[in-house]
């Protein structure tokens, strides 16, 4: 009798790419051991809002908003209304009678803004015939308002009144928003990014834009809050600007280039053609020290303290990041336009080690490969003091498209372009759950 | 949790030190029960004398044309009997003629028809070496004598010790098929019925207006003659026309108004229509009678006719009392709790009375019987005058039983006999085994369904029904709780099962005697009384008689059931007859008096009871025909004393269900019951209760505050290692026995006997019948298909643990067939996700969606379904995490390696079995030690809460020397159950990040 050993995936067509970063079946520090599957959508599910500790709502292009519940995994309510795409879907809490309600906003391709109680499934507001579709919204908790992004900048009030708007944008609207101090609001429009101010006399809001930041040589993708202090935002050619929330000045500048430096003059006429759309910057998000950005089909740890990197990798997933969630404990996940979720851990690096070869490399795609990943292989860049290596220790492998994640407590949620939601969760903890409740049906049922 | 109260009752109760003694072994109801025939006789030992090869099912007939005659046999004669002697034996058991009262009392001068209960016995004719559960039906045929035509089911076989052990099954399922063909019958009857009295008034009519001509004509003939003579005719001629005039309107009047009801009859009852317009008509009519009464005297054709006329009213009368009583049938028998008409779907349930009927008087209750006849059919028929004195029917053809009952009647009694030989076909050894493994595997509520065939449980519901509509008991195949069995309540009843034997049984020492057979027509009655604890008290206080009665009884069916000597030569012995299989209804009637109303009269069923007692003696008859007893006497209690090892068929359980459910009547109940049970025995001696010692387990097992007992179904070691962990007190101190090993002698024993009942694993939506039949060859086939695959692959085990631990498997294969055959082979080995669904797809050629991971198991894939990934498809690669895959084509499998110690008898043995069934048998053996370890890692506490310092050894035993692997199929397990106990659809994907392997042939 013959074995071999060897590892899975070995189907997967593009095997240079993947070599790299194939990680074994064996995945102690995945935990995600359990997973169910969600399906009720018919096209591309692409928000997810959670709604509270038990419920979350997911949108996407069929138009359908459904709230599930996330421990066992029922569609609890469908929400019917929007005739197109959902384009932005946020939950919204106020407070009602001292007690917080939370609703959710949805805005669609329809040009039209909901307001929906995920209680009762009812549609409470709705605004139709807006003047363009609304591509982000945003909620300002403090002034009980919620603002939507569109060719224009409207603020409405809790009761679906329009307080204000500004005057219509020409070109590219509004893709993105942060909240600053002080009632002003960063939006990232096109290549630049427009501070608003909200001015507030009386009952009366006013907005005008105070500023424009024409820092960004091409399209702003990614605008997110880092801290109080600080915001970043990010662009198609790979730029990552740290702003100062107060005064809009730069704090940092990054151009992140994947191609080494010693190739430069060889590699830029190819970057040029090939590796253009890998520099952008689709995704970042921030646990306030760190941001991680997501560039091309690779992973960049950036610290804002330090504002230098710490950890990067060039290729991360065998196509286009999508998303990134930073988790509290030093750990990042990455979602990519593959279908697969990948779990990272920062790592210090040991020493130095010899960079493998690639030779080495494609051999394993042939024959066989160790189930351990050895270590990443573009580490040509260690001059960097501090620099940490960014570690594969798991995957999920469950969608065949394009994949968002929202991490809750209770399990991962997965949504994607298969149409399907996947929560994942912890088998172990799960397991004991399970038992727990069989004790207490035993005991509800006086057969203990 | 048990909470303390109850515990220290428990504990101080010295009457339990007696039980708690030996811990470890099973209760009762969960033991498993040697095969009763032990002794020097193997059950295959015995070779049958009779010359038929396997059982069949009589339906023979008293002709009052030719005697007993055999009518058809199931299966087909040819088939069948071999050269057995239907007519022979036909004559033999329809001359024990049980239904004594057919005619009633005779002299009567209405027609009374008695609806007689069925008889069952069991009747032996040693010389043939044939024996018969038999049961006497009596259908209505207007054309018979005495309107009777008497039948007989018989179930034949050559194992007298089959018919007396599935007695309570086979009374049951024949009660069902006699109730079908007397349910067509009666609507039958009633066709008939109307159509005779339609006749019959039409022939009055006849009648009349003859007499009318006649009286003319002498009149006529009287008085003008001399007119007549010189006027010629004409006169007369224009009476006469006049008259027939009149009678042609009335004619017509008639038959508009059977239009009018035809149409009525669709709607609402056609019956209680008629017979309510007949008694118009015959109002309409007195009075032409009393004008043609007051003409006594008239010339002696006229008097003829007269008689002739008197006749047909006569019996237009009782034909209408006849009808009223078959359509009141369903009225009376629905205030009988007991009676569960027969109902099919297809009947209109329309309640909707014309006003008319009303307005003319009619009851309800007749109205509203009639829907039970589908009314679809008003024959056209053509009115015939009937010769009132033709009597001598012998050259008339007798109606065939599908005239008799109607066409669909019939048609499911078929059916349903068919099934009957189906169910019962085989040996008896295995039929028992079967209905043990099906009780105990009820038991095991929260298993059974892993690796039981899923229909092998449901099955069980069918009868289970059926019966209940017989005994109004919920299940059917228990033996009485042999405590409750001793009272004297039952043992009266035995006296009134002998008093249906009046055939061969002198009548005499009660002066009330004569009045014996209108209770032993309703025999049902008889019992139900006896709930009441009042009836209770009454009979023991006034029934001396009857208890030495019962015990000279009680002895025959001992003797009889002992075979000590059935030798009487010619002889057909009646081997028992149902009442004692009563007994085991008027058992159940005690656990459910509390929830039934009391007897509405009860001491006019007192008298009854008093009338009924009666004491008999027994006849040598010469004839040969010798009761053995009475089946009043084969308690289920005898048959169980009389084995050496107890019939224990999970009465217990259901008596601490009913507990339960009525609130745990706390440990008095069970001390009231110890009462009798010691009392009893003193009475009325040993006979019926040989060993009285031997019903205390079965009580003490259920005390009803021992909740943890059957509910989930499981076994007593157990339940005590969970006790011993979960209560503070250590009440069963030795937890160290519920090492699996010590558990696995008796489950494997269940999930051996379980074999022989469960069918192929696949889910099969074939009916009962088909199921029934295939159940062994698929079985083998199965089986044979499994140790084909161990040959075939020496790695199988790695694809039996993943199989087990939940992983999917994915056979992968370019020939179906070949896909085919591997997947029912593995199939023995795969557990079900739960009860109704079912994880085996054993074929398919679209790509694999991530959900389809969740539902199936056991996948057969085409490898032809894409041809761009020669080696693999796609979506195989793309989850091949979540799946191991056994490749048909390259002889490959990969999966995670197995390293474990619990799978190796299961691949091991694979030289040493050459059957598929007894591989199945044994595979299903193995499975189930691993689904009672599961089930003890599902409900162990120790497991799920921290561990404390009393924390059983079982439980770090499974911590520390349960391999890795090992303990993923248990968990597996483990999670299954706990999904189904919970109720929650297994709706979710486990799965682990371990290495695959692959291996290589």
């Amino acid at each position: 009798m013959l074995r071999w050993i060897l590892g899975g995936r070995e189907a997967q067509g593009t095997v240079e790419k993947s070599a790299a970063l194939f990680i074994g079946e064996e995945q102690p520090k995945n935990c995600f051991t359990e997973m169910q599957v969600l399906k009720g959508h018919f096209d591309i599910v692409r928000f997810l809002v959670q709604i509270d500790d038990l419920r979350f709502a997911s949108a996407g292009d069929d138009g359908l908003v459904l709230i599930w519940n996330v421990e066992t995994g029922d569609c609890l309510i469908e929400l019917r209304g929007h005739t197109q795409q959902i384009t932005a879907m946020i939950s919204y809490t106020f407070i009602r009678g001292g007690n917080a309600h939370t609703a959710l906003i949805t805005a669609s391709s329809d040009r039209t803004l909901s307001l929906w109680d995920p209680d009762s499934g009812n549609r409470v507001q709705n605004i139709s015939d807006l003047q363009s579709p609304v591509k982000c919204l945003l909620v300002l908790v403090c002034l009980d308002v919620w603002l939507s992004g569109g060719n224009e900048l409207c603020v409405w009030n809790r009761d679906f009144e329009l307080q204000c708007k500004t005057v219509h944008h020409s070109d590219a609207g509004i893709s993105a928003m942060v909240e600053l101090p002080k009632n002003f609001i960063a939006a990232a429009m096109d290549k630049e990014i427009v501070i608003f101010k909200l001015n507030l006399s009386g009952s009366d809001i006013a907005v005008m834009a105070m500023r424009h930041l024409a820092d960004h040589q091409d399209t702003i993708h990614s605008l997110i809050h880092i801290n109080d202090g600080l915001f970043a935002s990010g662009s198609h050619i790979g730029e990552l600007i740290i702003w100062d929330s107060v005064d809009w000045t730069i704090q940092a500048y990054e151009h992140i280039l994947w191609e080494e430096p010693a190739r430069d003059g060889q590699s830029e006429f190819k970057l040029n053609h090939q590796k253009q759309i890998e520099r952008s910057i689709q995704h970042m998000s921030s646990d306030g020290e760190y941001i991680v950005a997501a560039i091309g089909s690779g992973l960049y740890v950036y610290n804002v303290l330090m504002k230098s990197v710490v950890a990067y990798r060039r290729i991360a997933h065998d196509s286009n990041v999508l998303h990134t969630v930073l988790q509290q404990d030093g750990r990042l996940m990455s979602c990519s336009e593959d279908g697969s979720v990948r779990m990272w851990e920062l790592q210090d690096l040991p020493l130095p080690a010899e960079p493998a070869s690639s030779g080495f490399f494609g051999m394993f795609g042939t024959f066989g490969r160790s189930s351990k990943q050895t270590g990443p292989p573009a580490k040509k860049i260690p001059e960097v003091p501090g620099l940490r290596s960014l570690e594969l220790i798991g995957d999920l492998i469950g969608h065949s498209g394009a994949v968002q994640v929202r991490f809750k407590e209770k399990g991962l949620v997965t949504c994607s372009t298969d149409h399907l939601l996947i929560i994942w969760k912890d088998g172990e903890f799960q397991s004991q759950l399970r038992s727990l409740a069989v004790f207490q049906k035993l005991e509800e049922n006086q057969e203990l | 949790m048990i909470s303390s109260p109850d515990l220290v009752a428990f504990t101080k109760e010295t009457d339990f030190s007696e039980i708690v003694k030996d811990p470890s072994v099973l209760p009762e109801e969960l033991s498993v029960p040697l095969y009763p025939y032990t002794g020097d006789t193997t059950p295959w030992s015995k070779t049958s004398g009779a010359n038929f090869t396997k059982d069949f099912i009589l339906l023979s007939e008293f002709s009052e044309q030719v005697g007993p005659q055999p009518l058809l046999t199931v299966p087909p004669e040819t088939k069948a009997c071999g050269t057995f002697d239907l007519n022979h034996f036909s004559l033999r058991i329809m001359s024990v003629d049980y239904q004594t009262s057919l005619t009633g009392p005779a002299g009567c001068g209405s027609l009374k028809l008695n609806f007689v209960e069925d008889s069952k016995v069991v009747l032996g004719d040693s010389r043939e070496g044939a024996f018969a559960y038999v049961h006497h039906l009596t259908l209505y045929d207007l054309e018979a004598r005495g309107f009777v035509r008497p039948l007989c089911l018989a179930y034949v076989s050559s194992d007298e010790n089959k018919i007396i052990q599935q007695f309570q099954q086979l009374s049951a399922e024949f009660s069902k098929v006699s109730e079908c063909l007397k349910t067509g019958n009666r609507k039958n009857f009633a066709n008939e019925l109307e159509i005779k009295l339609r006749d019959l008034e039409h022939t009055r009519v006849v009648l009349l207006r003859e007499i009318e001509r006649e009286v003319n004509n002498a009149s006529v003939m009287c008085t003008n003659e001399r007119e007549r003579m010189l006027n010629g005719i004409p006169t007369l001629d224009v009476k006469l026309k006049e008259k027939s005039l009149s009678h042609r309107d009335e004619v017509k009047l008639q038959e508009k108004g059977r239009c009018e009801i035809s149409r009525k009859a669709e709607v609402e009852c056609e019956k209680g229509n008629r017979s309510c317009i007949t008694y118009d008509r015959d109002e309409q009519f007195g009075g032409r009678r009393k004008n043609k009464q007051d003409k006594g005297s008239c010339p002696t054709p006229l008097a003829d006719k007269g008689d002739e006329l008197a006749s047909v009213e006569k019996s237009i009368q009782e034909f209408k009392s006849l009808l009223k009583q078959v359509t009141c049938y369903r009225t009376r028998k629905l205030r009988d709790s007991e009676y569960s008409p027969y109902e099919p779907d297809d009947l209109p349930h329309s309640f909707e009375f014309d006003l008319d009927d009303l307005r003319h008087g009619q009851l309800a209750g007749p109205v509203l019987e009639c829907n039970v006849f589908p009314c679809t059919d008003t024959p056209l028929h053509s009115l015939k005058p009937i010769n009132s004195i033709s009597s001598c029917r012998f050259d008339k053809r007798l109606k065939t039983l599908e005239e008799l009952c109607d066409d669909y009647f019939h048609q499911q009694a078929l059916q349903q006999l068919n099934s009957i030989e189906r169910t019962f076909r085989g040996d008896t050894c295995h039929l028992y085994s079967q209905q043990l493994c099906r009780n105990l595997l009820r038991n095991l509520k929260s298993t059974n369904f892993l690796f039981e065939d899923p229909c092998d449980l449901e099955e069980e519901v069918g009868l289970q029904i059926g019966i209940a509509g017989q005994h109004s008991v919920r299940q059917p195949s228990f033996l009485p709780a042999p405590s409750i069995l001793s009272e004297p309540v039952s043992l009266e009843s035995y006296v009134s099962c002998v008093e249906m034997v009046p055939i061969k049984l002198e009548l005499g020492g009660s002066s009330q005697s004569t009045a014996v057979p209108s209770y032993v027509n309703t025999p049902a009655e008889d019992n139900r009384p006896l709930t009441s604890s009042v009836v209770e008290t009454e009979m023991e206080n006034g029934c001396v008689v009857s208890a030495s009665d019962c015990q000279e009884n009680v002895e025959m069916c001992v003797s009889a059931l002992m075979k000590t000597s059935i030798s009487s030569g010619d002889s057909i012995e009646v081997l028992g007859t149902e009442k004692s299989f009563r007994s085991q209804g008027s058992n159940i009637l005690m656990d459910t008096a509390l929830q039934r109303p009391p007897p509405l009269s009860t001491t006019a069923v007192l008298e009854g009871l008093r009338q009924g007692r009666v004491t008999t003696i027994r006849t040598c008859s010469e004839d040969s025909i010798e009761v053995l007893c009475t089946t009043e006497s084969i308690l289920p209690e005898d048959l169980r004393a009389s084995y050496s090892c107890a019939i224990d068929e999970e009465s217990p359980e259901q008596e601490t269900d009913e507990k339960d459910i009525s609130h745990n009547q706390e440990d008095k109940q069970v001390e009231c019951v110890y009462g009798v049970g010691n009392k009893v025995p003193g009475d009325h001696g040993g006979a019926c209760m040989e060993d009285p010692q031997d019903f205390y387990p079965a009580v003490t097992l259920t005390p009803p505050d021992c909740p943890m007992t059957l509910t989930l179904g499981r076994s007593s070691s157990q339940d005590a290692c969970h006790a011993s962990e979960l209560i503070p007190l250590s009440l069963l101190d030795e937890p160290c026995r519920i090492v699996p090993d010590d558990l696995s002698d008796c489950f494997s024993y269940r999930s051996t006997t379980a074999s022989t009942t469960s069918e192929c694993t696949f889910p099969t939506c074939l009916p009962k019948n088909k199921r029934e039949g295939g159940t062994r060859r698929r079985r083998g086939r199965v089986g044979r298909a499994a140790l084909q695959f161990l040959q075939q692959f020496p790695f199988a085990v790695h694809a039996v643990f993943s199989l087990l631990c939940g992983r999917t498997l994915v056979v992968l294969g370019s020939e179906e067939a070949a896909v085919r055959r591997l997947v029912t082979a593995l199939s023995v080995y795969m557990p079900h996700l739960s009860r109704y669904r079912d994880g085996i797809q054993p074929w398919t050629s679209t790509p694999l969606q991530l959900t389809d991971l969740l539902n199936w198991k056991l996948i057969g894939f085409n490898r032809m379904c894409c041809f761009t990934y020669i080696n693999m498809p796609h979506c195989l690669g793309h989850y091949s995490r979540y799946l191991s895959i056994l490749d048909v084509d390259q002889k490959t499998l990969r999966c995670p390696v197995y390293s474990g110690t619990l799978l190796n008898p299961l691949v091991e043995p694979r030289s040493h079995f050459k059957r598929g069934n007894t591989y199945f048998m044994f595979a299903q053996s193995v499975q189930s030690k691993l689904v009672t370890t599961a089930f003890l890692l599902t409900f162990s506490h120790g497991f799920h809460t921290p561990r404390r310092p009393w924390e059983s050894t079982w439980t770090q035993c499974f911590h520390s020397e349960i391999h890795r692997d090992d303990k993923k199929i248990l968990n597996y397990l483990s999670e299954l159950i706990k999904l189904h106990f919970m109720e929650v659809p297994p709706n979710v994907l486990r799965f682990s990040y371990t290495t695959n392997s692959i291996f290589k042939l």
